[in-house]
C-alpha cells in the first residue's frame, strides 16, 4: 500500500518534510482564483490531497481561504499541525486515505492535488476523484500535477529490463534507481489520460513542466510533470 | 540598454509584489549553506532581492541576509516587510557591478532572474563580483531565462548587448529587456580557472491549451568558487 509507504519509509524517516509551498502552486493559486466562479457570498474553502507535512496548507490558510488538509500518514499530519502552529493560521488536518474521501463533508472551493492521488492505477483514481469532485462546488476548481509519459522514468519503466514492475496500464511500483525509489505506486499520464480522468470537468488548462539535469556532478534530478486546471460546471 | 531598466521601479511601484520564495531558492539555501558554522553566521547575498519574498524566507530560517537591488521602491517594499515581521536584513540599493560587500565575506548568493534582466556585459562583471565577494567553496546559484523561452524570438534582438527588448509573445511580454542565455554562455561565464560547476538545470514549462505551445524555459546553475574555505 502506498499510504504505508510514505508513512513508514519517508515522513517517519524525516524524509520529504518540505516547509515551504511548491513555488509552481504559488503562480497556479493565484491565477486560478480569479477563474473560481463558485457563489461569492459563501466562504472561501480549499481541500488538499495528501497536504504531507503541510507546506502548501499554511500558504492557502494564510491567503483567506478555510483549509481541510488529509494524508493518510499519521507522522505527516502531526508535521502539518506543527508548522500550522508555527504559522499562525488554521486548518483542519485529517488523517485518512482517499477512499475514505465518502465520509468527509464540506463543499470546496478549490481542489488540491499536488502529485498526490498519482499513487495508484487509472481505475483507482477514478474512484478517488468521483469522491472528491462531489465535494467541489459549482464553479470550484481542480488544480492536479501529475507524473507524465515523457518522463525519464517512464521511458525507463517500459524500455529498461528490471527498472520497473508494471501493475496496470501506464502504472508502476518497486523502481529500481532514480527519484521514485521507495516512493511505493506511480501512475503516469498523458494530456488524453488526464482529460479521461476529469471527464465531467471544463478544462481550463493543461501544462507541462519539465526539469533536466544538463550537466552531472552532485545529482541527476529530472520531472516531467502534467497539471491539470479544470472546474466543475454549473 | 542600461544596466538597471527603471521599468521596474513601476513594476514594484503598481504592486508586483511576491510574498512567497521561489522553490528553488529554497532548495538552494538547505542543501548547500556550510554545515560547520551557526545558521546566524552564515551570510546569504540576493542580488535583485526585489521585495525580498526569497530574503524573507532566508531571514525566518535564522540566516544573516543582505539584499541589493537598483529599485528603490522594491526596497521601500522589503524593509517594510522585514520591519513587520522583526526581522534583521541589510538593503543595498546598488549596482551589481559595485557592491560595497567585503572580499571573501559571504556564502551563499543567489539571483533568481534579475542578471538576466541586464546587458551581457553587466552579467560577466558581476559574476567576477560574485566571486570577489564569496568565501572560497561559497556557492552561487545564478537562474536566467534559457534560449528556448518562446520570448526569446518574438522581440528584438540586439547584437551589441545581446538582450531581446518589445518582447510581443510568451509568457515576458512587459518585463523590458532580456538577456536569453544559452549552456554555451554558462560554460564561458564561469570559467574552469575560477568555478566548479555543482548543478545545471533546465526548466521548461509549456501551456498545452495555447495552439501555439509557449514555452517559458530558464536555467537553473550552481557553481563553487574554487578554493579551500578561508
Amino acid at each position: 500500500m502506498t499510504e504505508l509507504v510514505w508513512e513508514e519509509r519517508i515522513y517517519a524517516k524525516g524524509k520529504h518534510i518540505n516547509r515551504y509551498p511548491f513555488g509552481e502552486l504559488v503562480s497556479l493559486f493565484f491565477n486560478a482564483r480569479s477563474q473560481l466562479k463558485t457563489d461569492p457570498a459563501s466562504p472561501k474553502t480549499l481541500l488538499e490531497l495528501g497536504c504531507g507535512a503541510g507546506n502548501n496548507l499554511w500558504f492557502f490558510a494564510e491567503n483567506g481561504f478555510q483549509c481541510v488538509g488529509i494524508d493518510a500518514s499519521e507522522t505527516a499530519c502531526q508535521l502539518a499541525r506543527t508548522r500550522l502552529q508555527e504559522r499562525g493560521v488554521s486548518a483542519e488536518v485529517l488523517c485518512m486515505n482517499f477512499d475514505e474521501l465518502d465520509n468527509l463533508k464540506g463543499q470546496f472551493d478549490f481542489i488540491i492535488d499536488r502529485a498526490a492521488t498519482y499513487c495508484a492505477d487509472f481505475e483507482t483514481r477514478r474512484r478517488w476523484w468521483d469522491k472528491a469532485l462531489r465535494l467541489l462546488k459549482p464553479g470550484g476548481i481542480v488544480i492536479s500535477v501529475n507524473f507524465d509519459k515523457s518522463s525519464i522514468w517512464y521511458q525507463k519503466s517500459v524500455s529498461e529490463p528490471g527498472f520497473a514492475r508494471q501493475i496496470a496500464p501506464d502504472t508502476f511500483t518497486d523502481f529500481a534507481y532514480g527519484a521514485l525509489v521507495d516512493t511505493g505506486v506511480s501512475h503516469f499520464v498523458d494530456v488524453d489520460s488526464l482529460q479521461a480522468l476529469f471527464a465531467e470537468l471544463e478544462t481550463l488548462n493543461i501544462l507541462h513542466h519539465q526539469c533536466n539535469s544538463v550537466f552531472l556532478a552532485e545529482s541527476d534530478y529530472r520531472y516531467s510533470e502534467l497539471i491539470y486546471i479544470g472546474r466543475k460546471y454549473g | 540598454m542600461k544596466a538597471f531598466d527603471e521599468i521596474w521601479d513601476s513594476i514594484y511601484a503598481s504592486g508586483h509584489i511576491n510574498r512567497y520564495p521561489w522553490d528553488a531558492v529554497v532548495s538552494f539555501v538547505f542543501r548547500h549553506y556550510p554545515r560547520h558554522k551557526a545558521k546566524s553566521a552564515v551570510h546569504i547575498l540576493e542580488l535583485g532581492c526585489g521585495a525580498a519574498n526569497n530574503l524573507w524566507f532566508c531571514a525566518k530560517e535564522g540566516f544573516q541576509v543582505t539584499g541589493v537591488d537598483a529599485s528603490e521602491q522594491a526596497l521601500l517594499h522589503a524593509r517594510q516587510r522585514f520591519a513587520q515581521e522583526q526581522l534583521n536584513g541589510q538593503f543595498l540599493q546598488e549596482n551589481f557591478t559595485a557592491l560595497s560587500i567585503a572580499d571573501h565575506s559571504i556564502d551563499l548568493v543567489f539571483d533568481r532572474a534579475s542578471l538576466t534582466c541586464t546587458p551581457y556585459w553587466v552579467i560577466e562583471q558581476t559574476i567576477q563580483e560574485v566571486y570577489r565577494i564569496l568565501q572560497p567553496g561559497g556557492r552561487f546559484l545564478f537562474i536566467p531565462y534559457a534560449d528556448t523561452h518562446s520570448s526569446a524570438s518574438s522581440g528584438i534582438f540586439d547584437p551589441a548587448q545581446r538582450m531581446v527588448t518589445n518582447i510581443s509573445a510568451g509568457t515576458l511580454v512587459g518585463v523590458g529587456q532580456i538577456s536569453f542565455i544559452s549552456l554555451n554562455d554558462i560554460k564561458t561565464l564561469f570559467p574552469a580557472s575560477h568555478w566548479q560547476f555543482i548543478q545545471i538545470e533546465r526548466t521548461e514549462h509549456t501551456n498545452l491549451l495555447n495552439p501555439q505551445h509557449p514555452v517559458h524555459a530558464e536555467y537553473r546553475v550552481i557553481v563553487e568558487k574554487k578554493g579551500s574555505p578561508l
